[in-house]
């Protein structure tokens, strides 16, 4: 029985594959003409497809025709009343012409978008399209009709990059409604979407856009390039392409920005980056970035510049709280204690009294529990998320102390730079910056603030010698260039900041007249 | 492969570069809060450490009980040298001593009076000891001083140093010690510490309470003489480190008599030699600016001339305060704490190398002192 099944299973394997071949080889044939034939074909294609529809309709009581289409894809109302409603009828174009050519009877149909093809390769994509595809007897063309529909999203705020200030719209999955929110806010001839395929299986539309005589010929090359060099089945969402095209793909720090609020996009694009937009995914990309884009929000934009440049102060104090304070607090209460002030040292050292571990230990058992707090308040369905949160809260909080299990500064610690990790605009970042600390933790636990300052000199090598798109990552900073410094520790204002960045901008670099305000 | 090879150089390198391991915790160390040197058995050195006990150091409530338990515990143990009694002491100890925070170095008379050139040396050889330690001396044990009892910190040490930082007394770190000890044409001087009683003439004596005032004067590295509070005060004038005070004068009874108190707001003291006939004088000039906070005379504040009347009694009260412990330092001591030789020697570099260098030491007490006062009274409050 067994090796029946197997012989049945390989056979029709084999069988499957000779279909793939006959598809393939027969992509380019030409449709038949003959109508039961051509439907056959198609219909052999889509053999085991429940969701594959199709209907037969007499025009005029002469020839006849079928519609095709997948159940799901197309606004099948529209369908009825701007293509078979007008064959049905009595038809002008077969009424005074016993056989009209395929243009009066494109002239015919009122849809927005009708067109014609030719070969059975096209059948097949336009019906995976989600157009509607019309065989008439005796035409060796074919029309189809774009008249997609399915369900979708609608716009809603962005969930990981939320602002108070700011247009509140995020991208959906359905790639027109993105380009379209982009379109809106640059309404130029100048903003190219270029549109390729990716994925042997999913087809993906990816959308490359880009401001023409802003962006570098040199950069988008490099885009099209990479993109053009996947190769791969399907593409789930952007993070597929994000791994696909990163210059580094073994650094923990991203090298592509991830976003979903088209205005991140669009001001990127106006400092000459170049956006990828992909289906199915309510992530846009930016390349290139730089390190000090990820740290500001688009909101620092939006606001007054004074209370812009104070937040970034903030972030990047924070930067360093959430990369450092828990292995400062084990460097210096391990190896550096007359670094503290006396009293300070005796509430450490009060409260460590009655725990059994080592600072190391101690840090490291709480940090992992707030990851898995994290990430257990990710997944859990949102009113049970509340309830991990106040079991968290006590057990990290109360109970281990009281136990004699962690010392109490050592929560403070701990929850300080669990809320510092959440200060970051990049959600990509952040995730760096968790990671890097366990390393510093190790690193200030075996060789204190050596150990530290040895820990940050790596990064910051590691750093200066990342590229993304060939764009230095550490820029404006390394290599420094004073103009551009206007905004990356500080947000000028509008009126200062008069010039794109140097590095992706140099083709047109300024942006605003120098006369806009007087002073 | 050639990464990975490089990648290990780079870690063993970060290893082995490093200095001594001292990898501890802060539950396994004996935080020392105060030292105190003594001499026993003629020439052996008694360290006694002030030890706090983190337990009952907490945050209120967290420990137990609190309030009249020690917080603190001492702990003595004896050595040829002060490195010797510290090993030994260690022997006694669970945890290992960490001087790191330790603020206070009490010294007692009779080992200062031996020297302790040998305490200062181990205090800035070893790493442990900070040299932004408060010196005090004591007249009595060391060891029984450290023992008392905090009132308003956690631990007495903490308090003596508070205390210290105020500056109503003198504030002398080692380190500045060190300074005093190696610079020619000056003296080390550093603060007398002791307990005094908490409440003044009243029945309840309720314990006692530190108390820095005073202080002691060396020379060389040897305890030689005290100087009360008073006189403590004029060293305080003379190295221009009086930072607040009140001045309180008398004024005579065919005047009407009462006393007016002044508050110091800002004092500069210059001390300046100069050559003459052969002869080195100094010149001390003191400017200071007051404002008058009580007065209980019959006078008139508000009239010009009676505010220059009283800033000349004033002129007279600190010319005679400094004149004071100038006289005693020539006389009794011969001790230069004042820095008069560090004088002559920024203002007259070459006779100090040829001459006075040597004979400093004699020519001090000879030398003839011209102390000039100015005093500016610039509020005289609200009242008339």
């Amino acid at each position: 029985m067994k090796t029946l099944r197997r012989i049945k299973k390989l056979y029709s394997t084999f069988q499957n594959q000779n279909r793939d071949k006959t598809l393939e080889e027969k992509g380019n044939d030409q449709l038949s003409g003959f109508l039961q034939e051509d439907f056959l074909q198609v219909k052999h294609y889509f053999e085991g497809a429940s969701d594959f529809k199709y209907r037969e309709l007499q025009i005029n009581s002469t020839y006849s025709a079928i519609i095709f289409y997948l159940d799901g894809l197309v606004g099948i109302e529209r369908i009825e009343l701007n293509v078979i409603t007008p064959l049905l009828k009595n038809n002008n174009a077969f009424l005074n012409n016993p056989k009209p050519t395929i243009e009066t009877i494109i002239e015919e149909l009122s849809s927005a978008q009708v067109k014609q093809g030719e070969t059975l390769q096209e059948v097949i994509n336009h019906i995976l399209l989600g157009d509607t595809v019309l065989l008439i007897n005796g035409y060796k063309q074919f029309l189809f009709i774009s008249e997609q529909a399915w369900e979708k999203r609608s716009i809603e705020e962005p969930l990981s990059e939320a602002v108070v200030l700011g247009p509140r719209e995020g991208f959906t999955e359905n790639i027109r409604t993105n380009t379209s929110m982009i379109r809106r806010r640059l309404k130029t001839t100048k903003l190219k979407f270029e549109s390729i395929q990716i994925g042997n299986l999913s087809q993906t539309e990816v959308v490359i856009t880009y401001l023409d005589g802003i962006a570098q010929h040199s950069i988008i090359e490099e885009v099209r390039s990479r993109l053009n060099q996947i190769n791969i089945d399907a593409i789930e969402d952007s993070g597929y392409i994000v791994e696909l095209i990163e210059d580094h793909p073994f650094s923990v720090f991203p090298q592509i920005l991830q976003t979903e609020r088209p205005d991140r996009v669009v001001g990127n694009l106006l400092e000459g980056r170049i956006g990828i937009i992909v289906e199915n995914s309510p992530f846009a990309l930016v390349v290139p970035v730089t390190f000090f884009q990820m740290m500001s929000s688009p909101e620092d934009y939006y606001g007054k510049f004074i209370m812009a440049t104070f937040i970034r102060f903030i972030r990047y104090l924070f930067l360093l709280v959430a990369l450092l304070f828990p292995s400062i607090y084990i460097a210096v209460t391990t190896f550096h204690q007359e670094l503290l002030p006396t009293n300070l040292l005796f509430s450490v050292a009060a409260s460590r009294e009655k725990v059994p571990f080592p600072a190391v230990i101690e840090a490291l058992l709480m940090e992992i529990t707030f990851e898995a707090l994290r990430e257990a308040g990710l997944r859990l369905p949102r009113p049970i998320g509340s309830t991990v949160s106040i079991v968290g809260a006590l057990v990290i909080g109360q109970a281990a102390v009281e136990a004699g299990i962690v010392s109490a500064p050592l929560v403070i610690v701990v929850s300080t730079t669990g809320i510092a990790s959440f200060m970051f605009p990049s959600y990509t970042l952040t995730g760096a910056i968790r990671l890097l600390r366990f390393l510093m933790i190790f690193l200030s636990a075996t060789l204190g603030f050596y150990g530290i300052l040895l820990g940050v000199f790596f990064i910051l090598v590691h750093l200066v010698q990342l590229r993304s798109f060939g764009v230095p990552y550490l820029a404006p900073v390394a290599p420094l260039n004073f103009n551009n410094l206007k905004d990356v520790f500080v947000r000028a204002p509008w009126w200062r900041m008069n010039e794109r960045p140097e590095q992706t901008g140099k083709r047109n670099l300024r942006r605003l007249s120098p006369r806009n305000r007087k002073n | 492969m050639k990464v990975i090879r490089k990648l290990l150089l780079g870690v063993i390198t970060v290893f082995l570069l490093t200095g001594c391991w001292n990898r501890i915790e802060v539950n396994d160390i004996a935080i020392v809060t105060a030292i105190g040197l003594d001499l026993v058995e003629e020439n052996m050195i008694r360290l006694t450490l002030q030890v706090a006990i983190p337990t009952k150091l907490g945050p209120a409530g967290a420990s137990s009980g609190g309030g009249k338990d020690r917080s603190t515990f001492v702990i003595s143990e004896k050595g040829v040298t002060v490195s010797e009694a510290y090993r030994k002491l260690q022997m006694k100890l669970s945890r290992r001593v960490f001087f790191s925070q330790s603020r206070v170095l009490l010294i007692s008379e009779s080992l200062a009076r031996k020297g302790i050139f040998n305490i200062i040396d181990f205090y800035t050889r070893f790493h442990q000891p900070r040299m932004n330690s408060f010196i005090m001396f004591t007249e009595g044990a060391a060891s029984e001083v450290i023992k008392n009892m905090p009132n308003l910190e956690s631990v007495s040490a903490e308090e003596t140093k508070e205390l210290a930082k105020l500056s109503v007394g003198l504030k002398v770190y080692v380190r500045d010690f060190l300074n005093m000890l190696l610079t020619d044409g000056l003296e080390p001087y550093a603060p007398q510490y002791k307990l005094t009683s908490v409440e003044v003439d009243t029945e309840n004596e309720s314990g006692k309470i530190q108390s820095i005032n005073g202080a002691a004067v060396f020379k060389k590295d040897k305890l030689i003489g005290w100087m009360d509070e008073t006189e403590t005060r004029g060293i305080l004038w003379l190295r221009n480190e009086i930072e607040g005070g009140v001045i309180t004068i008398k004024v005579p009874k065919e005047k009407g008599g009462g006393n007016i108190s002044l508050d110091i707001i800002r004092s500069k003291t210059k001390i300046l030699p100069h050559h003459d006939h052969g002869q080195m004088k100094i010149t001390v000039n003191v400017t200071s600016e007051m404002s008058a906070i009580e007065n209980t005379s019959k006078l008139v504040l508000f009239n010009p001339k009676v505010i220059e009347e009283i800033q000349k009694n004033i002129e007279k009260e600190i010319k005679g305060r400094i004149q004071l412990v100038v006289n005693k330092a020539q006389k009794d001591f011969q001790s230069d704490i004042f820095g008069f030789g560090q004088a002559v020697y920024r203002e007259y570099p070459k006779a100090w190398n040829t001459f006075y260098k040597k004979n400093w030491n004699h020519e001090f007490s000879q030398v003839e002192v011209n102390i000039k006062s100015k005093v500016y009274v610039r509020r005289i409050g609200l009242s008339k």
